[in-house]
């Protein structure tokens, strides 16, 4: 920035007069919602609105985690999700590596192929992933959930992309030393892509999460098998009125990824910022 | 035999193993979905039942004289029209705010940025309890302005904007993210040049700045444009295509077709591809025409 | 009247690190003034203060009667030419030169003969539609000149213009900007590390370290009396040889050398002498003297240089010096001397050269503070 020289009206830069309203409009909804969740039925329902309750009821966190399957809903989720974050990070840097570095026959046209996929919009395949699940026996299983995304295409193009950039001179000599392919990719090309990695972890663990549309489709019935977003609207459905209920519930589903995002800001930004430069 | 041996520690054999589990993990749930949507679209068929019946075109004629595929294309495009502009041009303010050594810009950022990890489900709930018409902290807030009371969800022709509103508030940080980098790709050299020219600070940025912020403004038209068109979670959850239908589009549609009536007697998930198929094609024209259209105002820096 | 000055400049960041520590200066209209010195030394923060690209923390500057502190930059009638070049990369050439006069709103046609006065003085008119992406880096860096010039600035100011130039190139506009400056006399202040530059191109040379100006003057002044260590070795290329030794009684011991009749207070002393000052000479030459041990020689084509030791403790100051005093010397007894010879002599390693030099080309400095001492 071209530091200008200028007359001060205010002790401080005149942006904050910007950026302080629009911080507290983004992270309004999410404050909003701690406080109605600590407040009692009666008092959600007074208007205007009360900015504190007084007395902070923590309980209601209890209520929700007894009252419901929060419990479940939170383990599928977690147990999904991780199984996925793992999976694609051995399946993708596997083929990755591959697609960066090895030359094998038909190496172009099946990562054009694989690209392609990336094209297609999600209601497209919506019926026929569905359709191909339930011929597998999955449907209404956490196993509908997992199956499907052990590989994605996403990370694929992103480590692919990545490994590229990594020096060429220090697998060569690895090779020139005798090395396999897969320790020269476990020793040198994976200690050196922990930031990628990571930033892959952690934009897969967002998707997985949050994601929506796909539990409600797979699982009809078997509420044993409801994801925490799943379990979530639900709740909404059946306590329509009891926002302090409500409000606790959608608290603590956030709750670890606002956590993840905290600590784990760097590759949050890092991954996004990434799908600019691929342009 | 020696061929063979040669062959296992080729390069070949170990480019394949490697990319064998993904492989054949995308071909089962990514590619081939995408041929059988076309093979379905041009049946009828039920999700349930395994019955297929082929009716060639007549799904896709079906389309064309839907009321409600074309209340739902009008809904579509009434969102995208309202959504693109205001998500891209509200993020490269904020940027440009953000782009600063001001005191606590870090906070600032955080705040611009979390809402980009909170689920449609959370932000859905977060916003149902927000514009709540009785209960709701924005009535409050904006009756102290004079302004309101307002239906929001409720109304029927305020329900499209609210829900812009509180997607323009969801992805406001993932468009700011990528602004962000594109204006600290800019080097600082330019700009110094330009005031050492003359350029004020509007001209300043107009004329230098926002010619070098092309491919991302093009990246974010691209796809906010994409994902405008497929809005679903949103729709589902918290209007559920009302009121009196205004807020139904397009993959909203869809999923209720296949998913809601087609589980029961009726078969309609041919149809409900067809939808899909029509809708990808959409998608597909749009973002080569941006391209096109992008590629031939912006100037890429070499 | 576009006179530049410094008045007591200091430019501090947060820290805190003071970039430039009160630093006077005067620029003298149609003068072009070099400001030399290594890596971090403050030339390019006090270039930058006087375009208005950094505030100043202390202090004046004054552009021809005005003091300009806090003045925005389109409004200091400067141009500046940036090392990197900084041309508007989806602009043409035209629209990159034409860009400053346009802001000031200067009537078209004015502003076309302006560019294209501009474009032919230096070589441009065929380049005038092309993109900065097209250009080599000698073309762009003409442009970025020629966005200069073609603002007909009161101040000209240049940000190490030719650091980014392969070696040929260099030289060549090295000489471009030689003419251009003499024929068209614009106050100019220019940024640069290369001391061959500095050297060859100003009418005055202001050389810097670590914030704090060492010494101005006319090139060759300075390279004959050069105020401090720091100056002694950072001007000439090969530096000026450096040894440890003590003055006593009008005379000084360094190692294997004595000089005699030097009129310097007895103390610890730092003996300075320029590799083209050594003379190769016979045994028993009456004067100061010195045996060189050949290590290496490297034949230049134009000249032999010869990097020996001698029996006397040397001394490197281009460590990045505090205030030009001295760094760790030597570990040995034995010091590193370069000297000069003729194209065809060619001494074998490991043979001795006895070299002697005059007198009036010794320069002496304090140990302690530095600073060179008289020595007449």
């Amino acid at each position: 920035m071209v530091e200008r020289p200028r007359r001060r009206l205010l002790p401080f830069d005149p942006w904050h007069l910007f950026l302080a309203p629009l911080s507290l409009l983004m992270l309004l909804p999410m404050v909003w919602m701690v406080v109605t969740s600590l407040e009692t039925e009666a008092q959600t329902f007074h208007f205007p609105p009360i900015l504190w309750p007084g007395t902070l009821r923590f309980e209601n966190y209890l209520t929700v985690i007894r009252g419901s399957a929060f419990g479940t809903w939170f383990w599928n989720t977690t147990v999904v999700t991780v199984a996925i974050v793992l999976s694609n990070l051995v399946l993708c840097t596997l083929a990755s590596y591959a697609f960066a570095r090895i030359r094998f026959l038909g190496r172009g046209v099946v990562y054009l192929l694989l690209l392609a996929t990336l094209m297609v919009p999600i209601q497209v395949v919506l019926i026929p992933t569905f359709l191909i699940v339930k011929e597998l026996g999955l449907l209404d299983h956490l196993g509908a959930l997992i199956v499907p995304h052990l590989a994605s295409v996403f990370g694929i193009f992103m480590l692919t992309q990545f490994f590229r950039t990594l020096p060429v001179e220090l697998e060569e000599a690895a090779r020139i030393d005798g090395a396999s392919r897969l320790s020269i990719l476990l020793r040198i090309v994976v200690p050196l892509s922990l930031p990628a990695l990571a930033t892959l972890a952690v934009i897969q663990f967002m998707w997985t999460w949050n994601e929506f549309l796909w539990p409600l489709v797979t699982i009809l019935t078997n509420q044993d098998a409801f994801t925490l977003q799943l379990g979530l609207a639900t709740f909404q459905g059946s306590h329509q009125t009891q926002w302090h209920f409500v409000a606790a519930a959608n608290i603590m589903s956030m709750l670890p990824m606002l956590i993840l995002f905290l600590v784990a800001q760097r590759y949050f930004v890092r991954g996004i910022a990434s799908q600019g430069l691929k342009g | 035999m020696d061929r063979f041996r040669r062959f296992l520690v080729s390069d070949h054999a170990a480019g394949w193993a490697f990319i064998l589990p993904s492989v054949v993990l995308i071909l089962v749930f990514g590619i081939a979905p995408i041929v059988w949507g076309l093979i379905l679209s041009f049946q009828e068929a039920g999700l349930i039942s395994p019955e297929r019946e082929w009716v060639g075109l007549d799904n896709y004629v079906r389309i064309a004289s839907d009321p409600k595929v074309r209340q739902a294309a009008i809904n579509t495009i009434y969102y995208t029209v309202l959504f693109v502009p205001t998500s891209i041009l509200a993020a490269l303010f904020v940027a440009q705010a953000l782009n600063r050594r001001i005191a606590f810009v870090r906070f600032y950022r955080l705040a611009v940025f979390i809402p980009v990890v909170t689920s449609t489900i959370a932000t859905g709930i977060m916003f149902l309890w927000l514009f709540d018409r009785n209960y709701g902290l924005a009535n409050w807030l904006l009756g102290k302005i004079g302004l309101g009371p307002f239906g929001f969800f409720e109304d029927p022709d305020q329900a499209m904007i609210a829900l812009v509103l509180m997607t323009v508030w969801g992805w406001l940080g993932f468009d700011t993210i990528i602004y962000l980098a594109a204006l600290q790709g800019v080097p600082q050299e330019l700009t110094e040049a330009a005031a050492i020219d003359g350029a004020g600070r509007w001209s300043s940025f107009w004329r230098v700045t926002w010619p070098m912020l092309g491919p991302a403004t093009l990246l974010l038209v691209v796809w906010s444009t994409i994902s405008a068109i497929q809005l679903f979670d949103e729709v589902f959850f918290v209007t559920k295509g009302g009121p009196l239908g205004r807020t139904s589009v397009v993959v909203f549609y869809v999923y209720r077709l296949a998913f809601e009536q087609g589980l029961g007697a009726l078969s309609l998930a041919g149809y409900a591809a067809a939808i899909a198929y029509v809708l990808f094609l959409v998608i597909l024209v749009l973002t080569l025409a941006q391209f096109w259209l992008g590629n031939r105002i912006i100037h890429y820096p070499s | 009247m576009a006179v530049v000055s410094f008045d007591r400049v200091t430019k501090v960041y947060p820290g805190p690190v003071v970039a430039v520590e009160d630093l006077s200066l005067e620029v003298a209209d149609g003068e072009l003034l070099i400001l030399v010195g290594p890596s971090g030394c403050g030339k390019s923060t006090a270039l930058r203060m006087v375009a208005g690209l950094e505030r100043i923390s202390a202090g004046t500057i004054t552009i021809g009667d005005r003091i300009v502190n806090d003045v925005p930059p389109k409004d200091r009638d400067i141009a500046m030419v940036f090392q990197n070049y900084a041309l508007y990369p989806h602009m043409t050439v035209e629209k990159n030169l034409a860009f400053g006069l346009r802001r000031r709103r200067t009537p078209r046609d004015e502003v076309r003969r302006r560019v294209g006065e501009v474009a032919r003085m230096l070589g441009l008119e065929d380049l005038l539609g092309r993109r900065p992406g097209q250009l080599s880096g000698g073309q762009r860096q003409r442009v970025a000149m020629g966005r200069a010039l073609v603002r007909e600035p009161e101040v000209f100011l240049l940000d190490e213009p030719l650091s980014n130039l392969d070696a040929k190139l260099r030289v060549e506009m090295r000489a471009e900007l030689k003419r251009l400056q003499d024929r068209l006399r614009i106050t100019t202040i220019y940024v640069t590390h290369d001391q061959v530059e500095a050297m060859t191109l100003g009418e005055r040379i202001a050389v810097l370290a670590d914030g704090v100006l060492q010494q101005v003057g006319p090139p060759q002044d300075v390279y004959d009396h050069p105020r401090n260590v720091f100056v002694a070795g950072f001007i000439g290329s090969p530096p000026m040889n450096l040894l440890r030794g003590r003055a006593s009684g009008g005379r000084i011991v360094a190692g294997d050398l004595e000089i005699e009749d030097v009129h310097v207070p007895d103390g610890d002393v730092l003996v300075g002498i320029r590799p083209e000052d050594l003379q190769p000479t016979g045994r028993d030459h009456p004067g100061p003297k010195l045996d060189v041990r050949v290590d290496v020689i490297e034949p230049l084509g134009d000249e032999v240089l010869v990097h020996g030791s001698v029996e006397a403790s040397d001394v490197d100051t281009q460590g990045g010096s505090e205030d030009g005093a001295l760094l760790a010397a030597g570990t040995s007894d034995r010091g590193t001397v370069r000297l000069r010879l003729p194209p065809r002599e060619r001494p074998r390693p490991g043979s001795t050269l006895r070299v002697t030099m005059a007198h009036d080309r010794v320069h002496v400095f304090d140990a302690a503070t530095g600073l060179a001492i008289a020595t007449r």
